[in-house]
């Protein structure tokens, strides 16, 4: 096998190692996560500085050796510089890669997931509404990584009428069977919230654009799939997110 | 089997970064065959720096003394405040010797990541600093990666309604360095900052 590897990848992490390299999380089309040492990359005359800072996508060649690889190449494809550049969408950035850092296995394929964080970055300076890009993405990547939450009808029965969400059970459950099986009610759900989130699973998240939606629907959706996030996936209070609040505050 | 004092002076020197246990191994040895009093020498310089430096009030540097040397030199630009990311960068932007103004520390950059907000570096101090009315230009010298440039812009956007003249330091090619191996970016900026000859 050989061991020099080239893929596409995009830049999720980076930080200071040594005296003067940079370890890089790569989240790779054709390996999943890829950790890499970046020799000499905190030096101002480095090939590499450029290419494996943040939120950059490119083509990268690595040396796996005995320990970590080394990134040996970078061909930049995309840099996203206005990520870095505006106070604003900058953490939302960061929230894409936090959440797809935290939802992929570190030996996972996820090509779906690379593709979704990149379109995440390109679609963040171009939509008007942000928290409802940060909705559609969190369900998107949910649905690419297998843990959908099911809002077509009644997780037991298949009625078209459940609100109420149980977050135990990953989905919609009707008051009928709610109160049948004793299942914990975690959220009533509006109706237009239930169809905002049936409509931001099914639309490609590059059509966000075209939903409409209001703020109270947001915020209930933002409720649930942080609840789900949180029981499913083990995954809790996000820096990133925590970082947005207080600028929102 | 090692004895007690040298594996514990292994262990403290493993400490320091990009030094593992072979290197604390040799810097170990290095040390015992030098005399007593270059040991000595080096543990009160240790304990020495430990006590007797803190952190400037005004600008976040490095200082025996609290205001710090360059807060309290009187022939220093008091109109301009380079804001660094670290006290070891103010030293690198001193080496130049081209700047005569004031500075201000940060302690690290923007990073949502590490929960690291404007709250937790010195920026509040920053605006308290330009607030009292004294400043008339800010320039931002932080890292030109992804978190120095976050800050820089936020840095930026703090510093609009303040009415100060807010500048960012040159981006560009290394000097010694051939054109054909500098990056896109890096040479797309270079191009973005050209000057007049």
């Amino acid at each position: 096998m050989s061991r020099y590897l080239k893929d596409e990848a995009l830049v999720l992490k980076s930080y200071p190692l040594g005296e003067s390299d940079r370890l890089i999380t790569f989240l790779s089309w054709n390996r999943g996560k890829i950790v890499a040492v970046a020799k000499g990359a905190r030096k101002t005359k480095s090939k590499l500085a450029s290419g494996v800072d943040l939120f950059t996508h490119g083509n990268y060649q690595f040396y796996q050796g005995r320990g970590l690889a080394l990134v040996t190449g970078v061909e930049v494809k995309d840099r996203f510089i206005y990520l870095r550049q505006d106070p604003e969408l900058y953490p939302y950035g960061f929230y894409l890669v936090e959440l797809a850092d935290r939802l992929v296995p570190e030996s996972g394929l996820c090509p779906e997931v690379c593709s979704l964080v990149l379109e995440g970055w390109r679609l963040l300076p171009e939509v008007e509404n942000l928290p409802l890009l940060i909705r559609a993405f969190e369900l998107k990547l949910l649905q690419s990584t297998g843990y959908s939450p099911f809002f077509e009808g009644c997780l037991q029965c298949g009625a078209s009428q459940a609100t109420v969400f149980s977050v135990s059970r990953g989905g919609l459950i009707c008051p009928e069977c709610s109160n049948e099986r004793g299942f914990k009610v975690d959220f009533l759900l509006q109706p237009g919230t239930i169809a905002l989130a049936r409509v931001l699973l099914r639309l490609p998240l590059g059509r966000v654009q075209v939903v409409r939606s209001r703020h109270k629907q947001e915020q209930e959706l933002a409720r649930v799939t942080g609840s789900f996030l949180r029981y499913h996936l083990q995954i809790g209070p996000m820096n990133s997110l925590k970082y947005i609040d207080s600028l929102t505050r | 089997m090692i004895p007690q004092p040298l594996q514990q002076l292994i262990e403290e020197l493993c400490r320091f970064p990009g030094v593992g246990p072979k290197t604390a191994q040799r810097m170990a040895f290095f040390i015992l065959s030098r005399p007593r009093k270059e040991a000595v020498s080096l543990a009160r310089a240790l304990v020495g720096a430990k006590d007797n430096l803190r952190f400037c009030t005004l600008c976040g540097s490095l200082t025996e003394a609290d205001p710090c040397a360059y807060c309290t030199d009187s022939r220093r630009d008091r109109h301009t405040i380079c804001v660094v990311q670290e006290a070891r960068d103010l030293f690198a932007m001193e080496r130049t010797g081209q700047y005569r103004g004031l500075y201000h520390v940060l302690h690290g950059a923007l990073s949502p990541l590490d929960g690291v907000g404007p709250e937790e570096l010195r920026i509040p101090d920053l605006a308290k600093r330009i607030s009292e009315g004294q400043v008339k230009e800010i320039i931002i010298a932080t890292n030109p990666n992804v978190e120095g440039e976050a800050t820089a812009a936020y840095i930026a956007r703090l510093c609009k309604p303040l009415k100060v003249k807010v500048t960012r330091i040159a981006f560009g090619l290394p000097v010694g360095g051939d054109l054909e191996y500098a990056d896109d970016l890096t040479l797309g900026r270079a191009l973005e900052g050209r000057q007049d000859m």
